[in-house]
């Protein structure tokens, strides 16, 4: 089919290859050729035809082109070539240049290459961390139809009314119902962990789930054994992952052996699957087939076929093609029609798989997940350090203009066009670009353990292998490029002849540039902003690592009773004594949460309230021990007691904000029920933060004599840890044995549910550790570079009598009123984004003037020492050496 | 048809006097020279173009590019004040040679 548009490209191609037909000419021949066209199809020609007649001449090209010879060499006394677009040997011509400048320059390029390796380094390690957290459940197959679904209720509850939890019943009656669903599955989880043995090899294990058949297909887990599709359909039977298989059964076959769960019940193994990766919502080592709960629980079982107990986690694969929100609409009308009166203010919703990660923290969620604003806050780093980077390479690039404005005026004579003199920088700067990469990702490659703990962000290294990272390294080195190469490559070409004679010196030239200023006050803006930001990241985590019980950190074992670890239940208070009677133990309270997070709620209603509906109230179940132990204290009323009997079954002490949320003077005394439980209040203990400090304290009610979920907290001597918990561990052993033994320390729990923000705390600091450095590598160069240029007026004024302090003066002033403008936008910048950050914690630490002072100091010290050391040499230099070969 | 060497002889002045009238652009030059001379002066762009290039370069012509279409462009030529006096020269020479030819060509009187 002929193209008229194509065949006259074709056409502009050929002509413009002509040496003697400049891009003028060929346009207006174009123009002539299009008219000629149009005229022809007016006559009734078609397109081909007309194209023929104008432009099919075979020998217009060379006749045109020699008319325009014959008239240009008259005008000019020489013939008219433009110059070709491809020129190698120039290219290789620019390689030399640059490879000899790199050898006579050493310093200058040792700088820059450091400068960018540093930043692509750390840009590059941002770029896998972002990726890492992106990449978080997408290597399911199914991953784009998997949803899970969400429950939102009319209450909040740990700061959100929606749950992830749902129905037992909800997962088998959305498949049999909906032809959209290609599979469903239930996920039940043993928050408490599990112990479990093989013969002699017990182990206490938490990644322990119970699924459905299809979680295997709906999640495409491959078996390396057993049956995929009959693996998980009797009761007491579990597949395990690869990992598992080898902990438990090194020299064996897994298949077919029999694993004891909670010394009660035998599970068989049905299969091995292959390891899930660490980039998924929720980790699971061994999979139970969902029917094992019923012989579990034995009579409990009955909530499993309750709509109003919502314990489980529904997760359902739509078909290909379904459209979710529609299907979420359905669903909803559905669920709402079959489920009890008591549900009609429940709504349901779809979560999409591959947003749980990112998508925030929901009561019920498997594990803690990430946010969004961090990838945001890693995002923003890494463009920074870019761009202090960038700024780095522009700044010494341009400030060195003096010492090749010789070589681009001398190539402009002997006719350099400004393309072409733009295409030499850009090529110099992407193979310095590419030699700093080279660096920075064997630094990678070799350090990528030390980097983890370093950066705090979760580092993978198959990720390089996967296509996204390297399209983000590519097009980090490009952005890199880009910003570094033009500005210099721009500013250098645009410089004519005579406005270089005009300035006098070359050096007048290149002290007159601003932009260079502006560059070294938006790094040390940069860094200074990173500065604050760190202080006052670390002063935020440490205040809510220690607003509780951060007294007795490093003190504190905890231990967790397994539900079915009957023995322990029975004698507890024995082995509460036992455990006392260790010189190294100082108490041991027992709780049905640790006081750092309470996850369990219900309505509790009181005598004389005037609400209709009651409020949702926390509640924990402890000893009188507990109070003592974490150093609560009672402020109205009194703690448990033995001396009461009704204590253990009636009494109930509550905090501060529920005697405020409930509106009473005097509390004490009066009567009070967490759902059906009905009791007095005894006391009132003064409020502590028994939920992340994201969230404000909420009501709280404690009632004694915890009996069905058990852990133990033992204060020990700090100075024998390792011995006291060998005999705790002895002592566990002779009254459970068969129950592995596994312990924790409570600021170790502390730590787990504040990572983020620590992890945030490390690599903030370690990022702006780089920018500062950056900023004062570009300030060290820059320093050099002045005072080299400055070295004759150094001497000369010497020689004249100026003392040592009057030249540093002169010449770092300049330098430090950079910084102070640096710091001027910066700090007030900052001040604005940490407030908004700090916002978002409940409780919080007060943005402090220190910190800004802090920050000011240390930027304005590290100048000092970065460029007066310089400075200082070159004034205290013997000014015979600097003028002696004048 | 006329001959080569009249044809290049005469092109100036016809572009000057056709550009007198306002500005204009190749193609159009050419189709009204050839619409003029009632056809038998058609001239080649490849004689044109290169032709107009040099008066510009004389400085008897001015160019700029318009866009007629989207993303097309035309070149269009105007005379300069340089260009007017070089037409008035040309003009005064080809009057000159027409006059001569005119008298030369004039029939004889008849002796009868």
């Amino acid at each position: 089919m002929f193209n008229l548009e194509s065949e006259l490209k074709k056409w502009r191609k050929n002509m413009r290859r002509n040496p003697h037909l400049t891009e003028g000419d060929v346009a207006e021949q174009e123009s002539h050729i299009r008219d000629e066209i149009r005229k022809l199809i007016d006559q009734g020609l078609d397109e081909k035809a007309s194209f023929e007649m104008a432009a099919g001449d075979p020998d217009f090209e060379d006749a045109l082109a020699g008319e325009y010879q014959k008239i240009r060499q008259r005008a000019h006394g020489r013939p008219f070539r433009h110059p070709s677009r491809f020129l190698p040997a120039l290219g290789w011509n620019y390689f030399k240049v640059a490879a000899r400048r790199f050898r006579r320059q050493k310093r200058y390029s040792i700088i820059n290459i450091a400068g960018l390796s540093t930043g692509i380094l750390c840009s590059l390690s941002l770029v896998i961390a972002i990726q890492y957290e992106l990449s978080y459940d997408r290597h399911y197959a199914n991953a784009r139809d998997i949803y899970r679904v969400i429950t939102q209720w009319p209450q909040e509850f740990m700061n959100s009314n929606k749950i992830t939890w749902t129905s037992a019943l909800m997962a088998p009656a959305l498949k049999a119902q909906f032809s959209e669903v290609a599979g469903a599955s239930r996920v039940a989880e043993k928050s408490e962990g599990i112990s479990l043995a093989y013969g002699d090899r017990a182990f206490f294990e938490k990644m322990f789930y119970f699924v459905d058949p299809d979680f295997l297909s709906v999640f495409s887990i491959r078996l390396l054994q057993g049956q995929k599709e009959t693996a998980l359909n009797n009761p007491l039977s579990v597949v395990i992952s690869e990992e598992m298989a080898g902990k438990y059964f090194p020299a064996e076959d897994p298949l077919g052996k029999i694993l004891r769960y909670n010394n009660t019940h035998d599970f068989l193994v049905s299969g091995v699957f292959r390891n899930v990766p660490t980039n998924t919502h929720f980790r699971y080592d061994f999979l139970a087939s969902f029917p094992s709960l019923f012989v579990l629980e034995g009579e409990n079982a009955v909530y499993v076929n309750q709509w109003t107990s919502l314990n489980y986690q529904t997760y359902i694969q739509l078909r290909t093609g379904a459209d979710p929100s529609a299907f979420e609409k359905i669903m909803g009308t559905y669920l709402l029609k079959n489920t009890p009166e008591s549900m009609k203010d429940y709504r349901y919703f779809l979560q999409p798989l591959t947003k749980i990660h990112l998508g925030g923290n929901l009561p019920g969620d498997l594990s803690q997940n990430g946010q969004m604003k961090y990838v945001y806050i890693y995002s923003g780093i890494a463009l920074l350090i870019i761009l202090i980077t960038c700024f780095n390479y522009i700044n010494l690039s341009t400030a060195r203009f003096s010492a090749r404005a010789a070589e681009i005026q001398i190539r402009k004579v002997v006719g350099a066009q400004r393309r072409q003199l733009i295409q030499q920088f850009v090529g110099e700067t992407l193979l310095t670009t590419v030699i700093a990469f080279i660096i920075a990702f064997l630094v990678i490659l070799f350090a990528s353990s030390y980097l983890n703990k370093m950066t705090g962000a979760d580092f993978n290294l198959s990720l390089l292998k996967e296509f996204p990272v390297w399209i983000g390294a590519i097009s980090l080195v490009c952005l890199i490029c880009m910003i570094s190469a033009y500005y210099p490559a721009l500013y250098m070409t645009s410089l004519r002849l005579p406005r270089f004679m005009k300035s006098g010196t070359i050096e007048g030239l290149a002290q007159r540039r601003t932009s260079g200023k502006i560059f070294v006050v938006a790094q040390f803006a940069i860094s200074t902003a990173l500065v604050v930001s760190t202080l006052t990241i670390h002063r935020q985590v440490g205040y809510i690592m220690n607003i509780n019980f951060g007294q007795l950190k490093g003190t504190v074992v905890t231990l967790r009773v397994s539900h079915d670890n009957e023995n322990m239940k029975k004698g507890i208070d024995v082995f509460k004594q036992e455990l006392l009677k260790d010189p190294a133990v100082e108490r041991v309270a027992v709780s049905s949460w640790l006081p750092t997070n309470i996850r369990s709620g219900n309505n509790a209603v009181w005598a004389g309230m005037k609400e209709t509906k009651g409020i949702l109230f926390h509640n924990l179940k402890a000893d009188r021990d507990f109070f003592d132990l974490f150093s609560l204290s009672i402020v109205q009323g009194r703690n448990f007691s033995n001396d009461f009997a009704s204590d253990s079954t009636q009494a109930y002490i509550v905090n501060e904000t529920a005697v405020r949320a409930m509106g009473l003077k005097d509390p004490v005394g009066r009567r009070f029920a967490v759902g059906n439980d009905i009791g007095v209040i005894i006391g009132v203990v003064k409020d502590f933060h028994f939920v992340p400090v994201h969230q404000r304290i909420k009501p709280l009610a404690i009632r004694s004599n915890p009996k069905d979920q058990l852990y133990l907290s033992i204060k020990i001597h700090p100075r024998t840890i390792d011995h006291t918990i060998q005999v705790i561990e002895e002592k566990w052993k002779k009254i459970s044995p068969g129950f592995a033994f596994s312990y924790a320390f409570l600021d170790d729990d502390v730590a787990a549910l504040y990572r983020s923000e620590t992890r945030l705390g490390i690599s903030v600091s370690f990022f702006t550790g780089m920018a500062l450095f950056l900023a004062h590598l570009g300030l060290f160069g820059l320093t050099m570079f002045s005072v080299e240029r400055r070295v004759k007026e150094i001497g000369i004024r010497k020689v004249c009598g100026a003392g040592i302090s009057p030249i540093i003066i002169l010449i770092s002033k300049d330098f430090f009123m950079w910084i102070l403008a640096a710091n001027f936008i910066s700090l007030p910048a900052a001040y604005i984004v940490l407030t908004r950050w700090l916002q978002g914690f409940a409780y919080r630490t007060q943005m402090d003037i220190g910190i800004f002072v802090l920050s000011f100091v240390l930027s304005f010290a590290l100048a000092v020492l970065t460029v007066g050391s310089r400075v200082y040499k070159a004034a205290s230099a013997n000014p015979v050496d600097s003028l002696r070969y004048e | 048809m006329i001959s080569k060497a009249l044809i290049a002889a005469s092109t100036k002045p016809i572009i000057l006097s056709v550009l007198l009238a306002g500005e204009d652009y190749g193609y159009h030059i050419i189709q009204r020279v050839k619409q003029i001379s009632g056809g038998s002066l058609a001239w080649s762009d490849r004689m044109l173009y290169p032709v107009l290039r040099r008066m510009e370069e004389e400085a008897l012509l001015l160019s700029r590019w318009v866009m007629f279409e989207e993303g097309k462009m035309r070149r269009y030529y105007r005379i300069t004040e340089k260009g007017r006096q070089e037409l008035d020269r040309e003009r005064r020479q080809w009057r000159s040679v027409v006059q001569a030819l005119s008298t030369l060509w004039k029939p004889l009187p008849s002796l009868d």
